[in-house]
């Protein structure tokens, strides 16, 4: 087997845009790379799930768009997280080390 | 509110598919871009870094339709795809759509239009602040729930200033004037109000000012005169300088202080006045005044509740007045009872009455309604049975089952929008009619109908109803269908769906059958009602009424010009008879007295019977041919100074003296405090006030004892009486050329009045009876044909073993007839249990009419039979060896 990245469990990969993003606002090139950054390159976001996931989490109202400049002048889509966005990444990271204390206590006990 | 940014996002991919599927290539684009130049920087050839970055999406086509969706496309787009699409089908299938939409548009038009005659009446508030507050307060006796009279000024000041639940009470009165205008008289009805009319509703004037209190202090003290928005603009063309100008009323100088704003008219929906005067002008208005009278009900009063304060609470504290009046003033208030409703309809009886009336036209047009959806769930039901290949064919390449039923259930509604669309059109349609075939009366009655909000609504609600109603059995039924057996062509599939639509069809049948013997009712109603007739003869008659009182006649020159006028009518070569009365029987405005015989003790107030009373000269029983069951009309020889007597009708006289000849006996009434006067005269018993009334009780003065200030004289012609009308004019402008001359106009067309709810009744129950007729019959034929397509094969085979075209005629019209014959009986069960509602609505004819029942069931049997003809040809002409080798 060819050295493989774990898949993202469902629903995590919209807490870590939220994580990516309230560090500031970043194109969506720039978040999928400030994941793999973050996670030290444990993770990788497949492109074809990172899109319709900002889309999908930019409907909710939790992040907003504009089209702006990149480093390199060209235009680009930037992602800014809004107040909702930021309260629901409280949220979402609570619940999720909760989750994963709980998950690593179950394990542990084997 | 997050999906209103959802509904915007998507609206806007909607509206913008190309730059939203632009921006999804750019951004691609973009981070491809720097993939690329990264996977340089790593090393990369050139163009093995572009494949790379671009692989890194999977396919790029997947990705962009994803994205597509989760912006924009989704829901909204489906939703369009499936609108077109329906639109696709039914412009495919021209017969079947406009059928549907026709039974639709009538369906929905003709609610619409009761709907919006409940919104008028009934829902509509009044343009002022806080209408819910405002109460109209009915007088009645504690005793009969039913009685209801007009209150005196005398007992309105004393509720208004006894009570505590009310922040103001006002009241008001309906009169006629006589404006003088441009050298022109003419009558137009105004308001007498009490000083505080406008300061209780809230209204502010849009110019001038409107009554203070000191306008309505002292009797004919202030002459001041406020215009309704209407008036100023009809009359005045909205000139400003009228605020401050001087209008001559009943030759009186009134000064126009004010201009109500648009849109308020008092408080009544039906009688609209053009102007408002304070109460205390009374004097000048009607040339008598009874506004110190205690006894004299005249007065319409309403008041509004303290804030907080119940309807209850009020009514309860309103009562406990009225029961401390009642032992102050025993002889006029003992009984008095108060009841507070909405505004907006003078008696609380006209009120249930309203409510009875819409309600029952808004139920038949609901099952018309009904019927319609169930025509056009059968025909869906029938559709789907032909569309299961193409079902079966999206099923198997993939659509799933809601997904269908979800198209499917867009076909049908986009079929009620649009049917809801036409519907909108067909009810103004019908309310132009409706307005155009109001009676023309000389009080404003405007019955202000129109299409608001509220009607919008409700034909929106009734579209999106209709259309889930009749389309979503047809849709769930259609996604059922069975991929493998479809294709395979089964034909026992479309067995259950031929028992639905036999129930669809049995139902219309049952439907239609009752809003028939309903229909036939009404028609027997109206008929037997033109047979008896009002009591008098309405044919070659005329009328016309003046009012002397507005001129300032006083009652020496009145009658005088009375006496004269109808002799020289007499004298006319056309005219046969002629006399006057103060009201004519079955006009708007009958006035009650009470009345008891002499020879009995009188009864306590509020037990006293009343009666009709009615002023009428010499001749005037002749003129309108009511017959004289004894004694004799007035003559000359009854002056004001000559003794007193009365002519009483027929069902006055069996009430008081049931077995004693009437004629001699004397009688008393209330309203003129003349003492007794003597019976000369029994005329035969009519109508009055409606048609439908149970026999009432009248009382006929002579017009020189108790004289009328305006009056209508009744001329009796030879022939063609609309000619006579000129001359009879002619020789009232001879007699006084400023008087103004109105209603003039045949006794037939005086009838049209009380015709009018009758004949539109049964115009209305007519017509929807006969679209039900008809929808029923599209049903039967439906089912027929359909049924006779399905087993073509089946009549093929019997032909070919000998069945002959009348046998293959006698199964097609039993199987109709059987369908039909089980609706009819179901009809038959359900209108014998409704009769008793139909009845309240009927006169001179029984609910169960057996003529009308039996004259119905041959007309719906014809009417199926005649719809089975086609499909039952059709069968006889299949050819048995076609059939056969199609098996």
């Amino acid at each position: 087997m060819p050295k493989q990245k774990p898949e993202l469990p469902q629903g995590t990969l919209d807490m870590l845009v939220l994580k990516a993003l309230s560090l500031g606002p970043m194109h969506g090139y720039g978040v999928g790379q400030r994941i793999g950054q973050l996670a030290e390159e444990m993770l990788k976001v497949e492109e074809g799930t990172l899109y319709p996931a900002l889309y999908r989490i930019e409907q909710r109202g939790w992040i907003k768009s504009e089209w702006g400049l990149s480093d390199n002048n060209r235009r680009a889509r930037f992602y800014k997280l809004t107040r909702a966005g930021r309260k629901q990444l409280d949220v979402e990271e609570a619940k999720w080390s909760h989750l994963s204390l709980a998950v690593a206590k179950v394990l542990r006990t084997a | 509110m997050e999906w209103l940014g959802k509904l915007v996002m998507r609206v806007r991919a909607l509206l913008h598919r190309e730059t939203v599927h632009d921006e999804i290539a750019e951004e691609w684009q973009f981070h491809v871009d720097l993939r690329t130049e990264e996977n340089i920087r790593r090393g990369m050839a050139p163009e093995e870094a572009r494949r790379d970055a671009e692989r890194s999406f999977g396919n790029s086509g997947y990705f962009k339709d994803v994205s597509w969706d989760v912006r924009g496309g989704g829901l909204m787009e489906k939703l369009w795809q499936d609108f077109r699409f329906g639109l696709r089908q039914l412009r495919k299938s021209p017969g079947f759509t406009f059928v549907a939409l026709l039974s639709l548009a009538l369906g929905i038009g003709g609610n619409a239009v009761i709907f919006s005659l409940v919104s008028t009446i009934l829902l509509r508030p009044l343009p002022i602040a806080h209408p819910e507050q405002v109460v109209a307060i009915h007088q009645g006796r504690q005793n009969d729930p039913s009685y209801s009279q007009s209150m005196s000024y005398p007992n309105y000041k004393d509720i208004r200033d006894r009570n505590q639940v009310l922040s103001g009470m006002a009241v008001y009165r309906f009169d006629p004037l006589s404006l003088s205008h441009n050298g022109n008289n003419e009558r137009v009805w105004g308001y007498l109000v009490s000083g505080n009319y406008f300061d209780v509703l809230g209204v502010q004037p849009l110019l001038g000012r409107t009554f203070t209190a000191d306008d309505d202090r002292a009797p004919n003290a202030h002459p001041v005169v406020v215009l309704t928005y209407a008036c100023w603009q009809k009359r005045f063309a909205g000139q400003p300088e009228i605020v401050g100008s001087s209008l001559q009323i009943n030759n009186h100088p009134f000064a126009v202080i004010g201009v109500a704003p648009p849109g308020f008219t008092g408080t009544e929906s039906v009688f609209t006045p053009e102007f408002w005067i304070p109460s205390m002008m009374q004097e000048w208005i009607e040339t008598s005044s009874g506004l110190d009278y205690r006894g004299d009900g005249q007065w319409f009063p309403f008041g509004r509740l303290k804030s907080g304060t119940t309807v209850e609470r009020a009514q309860a504290q309103l009562n406990t007045v009225a029961v401390q009046l009642g032992r102050e003033y025993p002889n006029t208030d003992a009984g008095m009872a108060l009841t507070l409703t909405p505004p907006g309809l003078v008696l609380p009886e006209l009120r249930t009455a309203v409510i009875a009336f819409t309600g029952a036209l808004m139920l038949t047009l609901l099952l018309v309604l009904l019927i319609a959806c169930s025509n056009l769930a059968s025909l869906l039901l029938a559709r789907a049975t032909q569309r299961r290949r193409e079902i079966a064919v999206r099923m198997a390449i993939g659509a799933t089952r809601a997904r269908l039923a979800w198209q499917l259930l867009t076909e049908s509604l986009t079929l009620s929008v649009i049917g809801a669309a036409l519907g909108l059109g067909v009810g103004y349609a019908l309310i132009q009619v409706a307005r155009a075939s109001l009676p023309r009366t000389d009080i404003t009655l405007t019955l202000d109908l129109r299409l608001d909000w509220r009607v919008a609504a409700f034909v929106a609600g009734l579209a999106v109803l209709t259309g889930i109603g009749f389309g979503l059995v047809p849709a769930l039924h259609a996604s059922k269908a069975d991929v493998v057996s479809t294709l395979k062509e089964d034909i026992a599939g479309g067995r259950k769906k031929a028992w639905l639509r036999s129930v669809l069809v049995t139902l219309q049948i049952t439907l239609s059958f009752v809003l028939l013997i309903t229909a036939g009712l009404t028609v027997r109603s109206l008929q037997h009602t033109e047979i008896l007739g009002p009591g008098f003869d309405e044919n070659n008659a005329v009328t016309l009424s003046v009012d002397l009182g507005l001129q300032g006649y006083d009652e020496k020159r009145g009658e005088l010009f009375y006496q004269q006028l109808a002799d020289r009518v007499r004298a006319l070569p056309a005219v046969q008879s002629a006399g006057w009365a103060a009201r004519l029987p079955l006009a708007l405005d009958q006035s009650t007295t009470d009345a008891w015989p002499e020879d009995q003790p009188r009864p306590r107030a509020q037990e006293t019977p009343s009666a009709i009373y009615n002023s009428v000269g010499p001749d005037y029983f002749a003129a309108m041919r009511i017959p004289m069951v004894a004694g004799r009309e007035f003559a000359a020889s009854d002056t004001a100074n000559s003794a007193r007597v009365v002519i009483v009708n027929e069902a006055l006289a069996q009430r008081f003296w049931p077995a004693q000849v009437a004629l001699g006996k004397h009688l008393h009434t209330g309203n003129y405090d003349t003492g007794s006067a003597e019976i000369v005269g029994v005329a035969k018993t009519g109508k009055y006030q409606s048609l439908g009334e149970i026999p009432e009780l009248v009382v006929y003065y002579p017009l020189t004892q108790i004289y009328p200030t305006s009056a209508a004289l009744v001329a009796r012609t030879e022939v063609d009486p609309a000619a006579a009308i000129a001359s009879i004019r002619a020789e009232a402008q001879k007699l006084d050329g400023n008087l103004p001359v109105y209603e003039a106009k045949t006794l037939k067309q005086h009838m049209r009045l009380a015709l009018f709810p009758l004949h539109a009744g049964a115009v209305v129950a007519g017509s929807f009876a006969f679209l039900a007729m008809i929808l029923a019959a599209i049903g039967i034929y439906g089912v027929m044909a359909y049924s006779v397509g399905q087993r073509t094969q089946e009549i093929g085979i019997r032909m070919a073993l000998g069945a002959r075209a009348a046998d293959v005629w006698a199964m097609v019209l039993k199987q109709g007839l059987i369908i039909t014959a089980v609706g009819m009986v179901i009809g038959l069960v359900c209108a014998i249990g409704l009769s008793g509602v139909v009845a309240s609505l009927l006169y001179g004819v029984s609910a169960t009419d057996p003529t009308t029942y039996v004259a119905i069931s041959l007309l719906l049997s014809v009417v199926a039979l005649a719809a089975c003809f086609i499909p039952a040809r059709r069968a006889t002409k299949v050819d048995p060896v076609l059939a056969i080798r199609n098996l």
